[in-house]
């Protein structure tokens, strides 16, 4: 399918022909998954241009002979081909500019194809699941890293189901536990599609048997990764590696996020950097690796704690885009400045830059350009050096080099913060503290060379989140059900309970099995407390505890919605309400805050519609709010449900994915436009302004639910399928539920397909 | 909303700027940049203090070159005339422009331009336009954060203009590579497929389109019956 013969590629310059490579041959049949790798400079992203079409084409300095053909036809040169796609090394770079979130972007290929909107969305949904980015489909571009920003474009590249797939040193930006699964993805990719995906890499950074065959280009050094480790060993015989005495950076109980909707990149992060230590920053894409050293630098602002320098140190960084260094003609006058010409020329002879002292530095291949702007951060001697992925783009030859250049910074007493998911780098520095972030457990990458284990502290900020939960998710197979899989086992299962009104407390003391403690300071909040009935029944059984005191929030959305005469006739003098917005995340804190002077011991909520940044944002609003060891009830009904209530003509889908803030269902209600429901004579929802609901693409299952709580910070103690007992059914015409519940009766199951499930923070 | 009523309304709102007389023009330009500077952007920047700072900066320029009588050191009075009927003018296009553009997203500008047929090159050139400059600021915001550490002092405005100098070479050396890779990931994305292009969201046509438009457009037909400047 695709065959390349006596390729050879060169570029012409003043100083004459450059040959990038010469007698590249090679054939290779649909479904297999090619590995290209060589030094830097040997001509990978050359080779993947001129298999893509855009070399010579592109570039009139360069000349190709030989021929590429796929799927018998030869490559077109200049031409967009429908059946090629190119995903390159710096995923800055790659976005069209015509959208400005995540699943927009993400569907740009699809809308270059002229693909119908419905298809569009079945394809996103699922390779954005794939790819990790269900999560982060709503957010704005520019609010990823590099990492993320990687990943989509891979998926991009996918979601057009090309039938040659070129990925040039993806890698690089990618976290270890990602590479594994793009590897898988790619697999069966190539498989089901009958494609050939060719990814090119630097040698040492992935396995060869990831690969059904691996191109290695001319030139490729004999530099293998059992040698670096053996070249680091070496030379870290020779260095001291006692660290100086007092800590050189200091970082106390560091809080930083982005944006209030996002959640926590550093919760509470305590960190001592010594005078001449190192410490590798790990963690996986989005963990906020990046975002330490802007903190480190003053660049962005903590929200809370402090970072504080030792007096008369400096603290310098080398950037990931090695381009906004340079303002000077050569090499050597870039390594010059501002420093003596000994330091320069020993910088330079560390990283290999000597032989280039006369070029300029945007003549250099990207490897050597990051070779040099790391030079150029250490060229002004700082106390702290923060590396940000300083191996990228590098070949075998070029992390040697920057690892003897690192090491000889060490010994000079300058403190490297290195943040990678470089094995190469991670294998070569076991000695190293670790810094993990991130809120998820990360493996980190050992390479087949091996690497001693680390015998340095290991700072840990923030805990694994998994906690002591014992099955997986993904393994409960009723959990991973669609919903009318599902809903067969769940009517003849033992299990199935009724909630309504006060049952939920009922529900809750089962559930907890006594693990629930709430004493004389502790606060309760009812999200969603509707007409009231829960509320009282939670007061009572509070007040039948000798609870009497515990203040009782409850809190819904929409004035509209709220039954102000049966919440003035409950004239409790313990319990509080709210007709506010509540599922806004923005007033759920100052609401809980104020309301019960400080986070909720207890939550309870019902979750009916299925607006997906609205329950994203109330998950983790609830998490913030909720006190350690806190209880959150949470009645949630299966996605599917709002499926069904379209099919059934009371509410209108409308399949919007990137929602902005106000854009949910909810959000529809605000300013006064809901009418009464009483005037409407039916639940709001049906009202003018309120049957829109935007459908997500994230949950399909109630697995995702599951998958959601967890990550927001809570250890799942129960699920459990509930219905409503048919007792509880309303006869009044106009009731929401009981038209919905007639609806089903016919099925024998007579509430929405919902569970409860009773978890607790961690 | 329907992005092409906005561009309506926006039109709409610079013409009546333009063509009522003073103090009415002040009014409804004053109300122009209230409102534009106040209205919630749906996007993730905000380019109000930008905006704020191009207007102040074009009106104290305006000001320099007719409000003042150099010779005699005293203030122009027929240059202040001059000066307010320029700012207007200039005014009415930045308040309808920034409310624009913290209105639209690009999503809906660019289903707008593929429901109106505009061609692939057209759409990418005023794409590219649109991104060129939030980009070309935050490149230069980066580069002299790199030339900072390097040590180059840009602590006030004329050390930020001196560093800017060598800093120059960097931004446009790094941007042409930027726009290399770019144009790299446009082709291999598609966008010079041939066919039919289609978009992920789906404009519609409302009743409170209806309903802007109509009121807009009364209120320009009010003004060129009521005898405007330009009628």
């Amino acid at each position: 399918m695709l065959e390349v013969d006596n390729l050879a590629l060169s570029f012409v310059s003043h100083e004459g022909e450059t040959s990038l490579f010469r007698g590249v041959s090679f054939s290779f049949k649909a479904g297999d998954l090619i590995g290209v790798t060589g030094d830097s400079g040997t001509g990978k992203t050359g080779l993947l241009m001129a298999l893509g079409g855009y070399l010579p084409y592109w570039s009139p300095a360069c000349k190709m002979t030989g021929s590429i053909s796929v799927c018998g036809e030869p490559v077109t040169q200049g031409q967009a081909s429908n059946d090629t796609v190119i995903v390159i090394e710096n995923p800055y770079n790659q976005n069209t500019g015509f959208k400005s979130s995540v699943f927009e972007e993400l569907l740009v290929p699809l809308e270059m194809r002229g693909i119908p909107r419905e298809l569009m969305l079945a394809s996103a949904r699922c390779v954005a699941r794939r790819f990790g980015l269900s999560e982060i489909s709503g957010l704005q571009l520019d609010s990823l890293s590099g990492g993320e920003l990687q990943r989509l474009h891979i998926a991009s590249a996918l979601i057009a189901r090309p039938n040659l797939l070129l990925l040039d040193q993806i890698l690089v930006e990618l976290d270890p536990a990602f590479q594994q699964r793009l590897f898988k993805i790619l697999r069966g990719f190539a498989k089901e599609c009958k494609a050939i995906a060719l990814v090119s890499f630097n040698p040492g950074e992935v396995d060869f048997d990831r690969f059904d065959a691996v191109v290695t280009l001319p030139g490729l050094s004999q530099v293998r990764p059992e040698a670096i480790a053996t070249v680091g060993a070496a030379f870290g015989q020779t260095v001291s590696r006692v660290p100086g005495n007092g800590p050189v950076l200091k970082i106390r109980d560091l809080y930083f996020r982005y944006s209030p909707q996002r959640p926590w990149l550093f919760e509470g992060l305590n960190l001592d950097v010594l005078q001449g230590e190192g410490c590798l920053v790990l963690g996986p894409n989005g963990s906020g690796k990046s975002t330490l050293g802007k903190l480190i630098l003053g660049i962005v602002k903590p929200d809370r704690g402090s970072i504080v320098l030792d007096i008369g140190s400096t603290v310098n960084c080398a950037f990931q885009n090695p381009d906004l260094y340079f303002c000077k003609r050569t090499v050597q006058e870039e390594l010059e400045f501002g420093t003596d010409k000994q330091w320069a020329a020993k910088l330079a002879d560390l990283t290999g830059l000597s032989p280039y002292f006369n070029k300029n530095p945007y003549d250099l291949p990207r490897g050597f350009r990051k070779r040099l702007s790391f030079a150029i951060a250490a060229s002004c001697r700082p106390a702290v050096l923060f590396l940000d992925e300083p191996s990228q783009y590098q070949d075998a030859t070029g992390v040697a080099g920057l690892i003897k250049a690192m090491r000889f910074l060490l010994d000079q007493k300058t403190a490297l913060l290195c943040c990678t998911h470089d094995r190469r780098i991670i294998g070569e520095f076991s000695d190293f503290s670790r810094i993990t972030l991130g809120r998820e457990p990360f493996a980190v990458p050992v390479s087949k060379a091996g690497s001693a284990p680390n015998s340095r502290p290991t700072h840990q900020c923030s805990p694994g989140l998994y906690g002591d939960k014992s099955d997986n998710c993904d393994t409960r197979e009723w959990f991973q059900k669609t919903w009318s899989d599902a809903i067969d086992s769940w009517i003849d299962n033992d299990t199935a309970c009724s909630t309504h009104g006060g049952n939920v407390v009922k529900l809750l003391i089962e559930k907890t099995s006594g693990s629930l403690s709430i004493g004389p300071g502790s606060r309760v909040l009812d999200i969603g407390c509707g007409d009231g009935k829960g509320l009282m029944a939670l007061r009572k059984w509070l007040d039948e505890s000798g609870l009497s005191k515990v203040p009782l929030l409850g809190i819904d959305v929409q004035p509209a919605l709220i039954d102000h005469a049966r919440w003035g006739s409950i004239g409790h003098a313990n319990i509080k309400y709210e007709a506010a917005d509540a599922t806004d995340a923005r007033l759920l804190s100052p609401l809980c805050r104020n309301a019960l002077g400080g986070k909720a011991t207890l939550i309870t909520c019902i979750y009916v519609l299925h607006d997906e940044p609205d329950l994203f944002a109330m998950l983790k609003a609830i998490s913030e709010n909720i006190d350690e060891n806190g209880h959150l009830v949470c009645i949630l009904v299966h996605p599917e449900w709002t499926e069904t209530l379209a099919s059934k003509g009371f509410v209108k889908i409308v399949q919007k994915d990137s929602l902005n803030a106000g854009d949910t269902s909810c959000g529809r209600y605000r300013g006064g436009l809901t009418p009464n429901w009483r005037w409407l004579g039916l639940y709001p929802i049906l009202g003018d302004h309120g049957r829109t609901i935007f459908l997500p693409h994230a949950f399909r299952t109630l697995g995702d639910y599951e998958k959601e709580i967890v990550n927001c910070g809570f250890n799942i103690l129960s699920i459990a399928p509930i219905r409503t007992a048919e007792n509880e059914i309303s006869n009044d015409p106009t009731d929401f539920n009981s038209l919905i519940c007639a609806e089903y009766k016919s099925i024998a199951y007579s509430a929405p397909p919902s569970v409860l499930i009773v978890a607790k923070k961690l | 909303m329907h992005p092409a009523t906005r561009f309506f309304i926006a039109s709409c709102f610079v013409f009546a700027a333009l063509s009522t007389k003073e103090p009415i023009n002040y009014c409804i330009v004053g109300f122009g940049i209230l409102y534009s500077f106040s209205v919630k952007s749906r996007n993730n920047f905000n380019p109000t203090k930008v905006f704020a700072r191009m207007l102040v900066f074009a009106i104290i320029v305006l000001f320099l070159l007719n409000g003042i009588h150099f010779h005699t050191r005293t203030i122009n009075v027929k240059g202040l005339r001059i000066v307010g009927d320029a700012s207007v003018r200039f005014a009415s296009v930045f308040a309808a422009t920034l409310w624009l553009v913290k209105r639209t997203v690009k999503e809906e500008f660019y289903a707008l331009m593929l429901s109106l047929k505009m061609p692939m090159v057209a759409t990418l050139v005023v794409f590219r336009a649109i991104w060129f400059l939030p980009h070309i600021f935050k490149r230069v915001r980066d580069v002299l954060l790199a030339h900072k550490l390097r040590g180059i002092k840009s602590s006030n405005v004329f050390r930020r203009s001196l560093a800017l100098a060598p800093a120059l070479y960097a931004i446009f050396a790094s941007m042409l590579l930027e726009i290399c890779d770019s144009s790299v990931a446009l082709v291999s994305k598609g966008i010079w497929i041939h066919g039919r292009k289609s978009s992920f969201i789906q404009l519609r046509w409302s009743y409170k389109d209806w309903i802007a438009v109509g009121t807009a457009g009364a209120i320009v037909i009010l003004l060129i019956f009521k005898g405007c400047n330009f009628a």
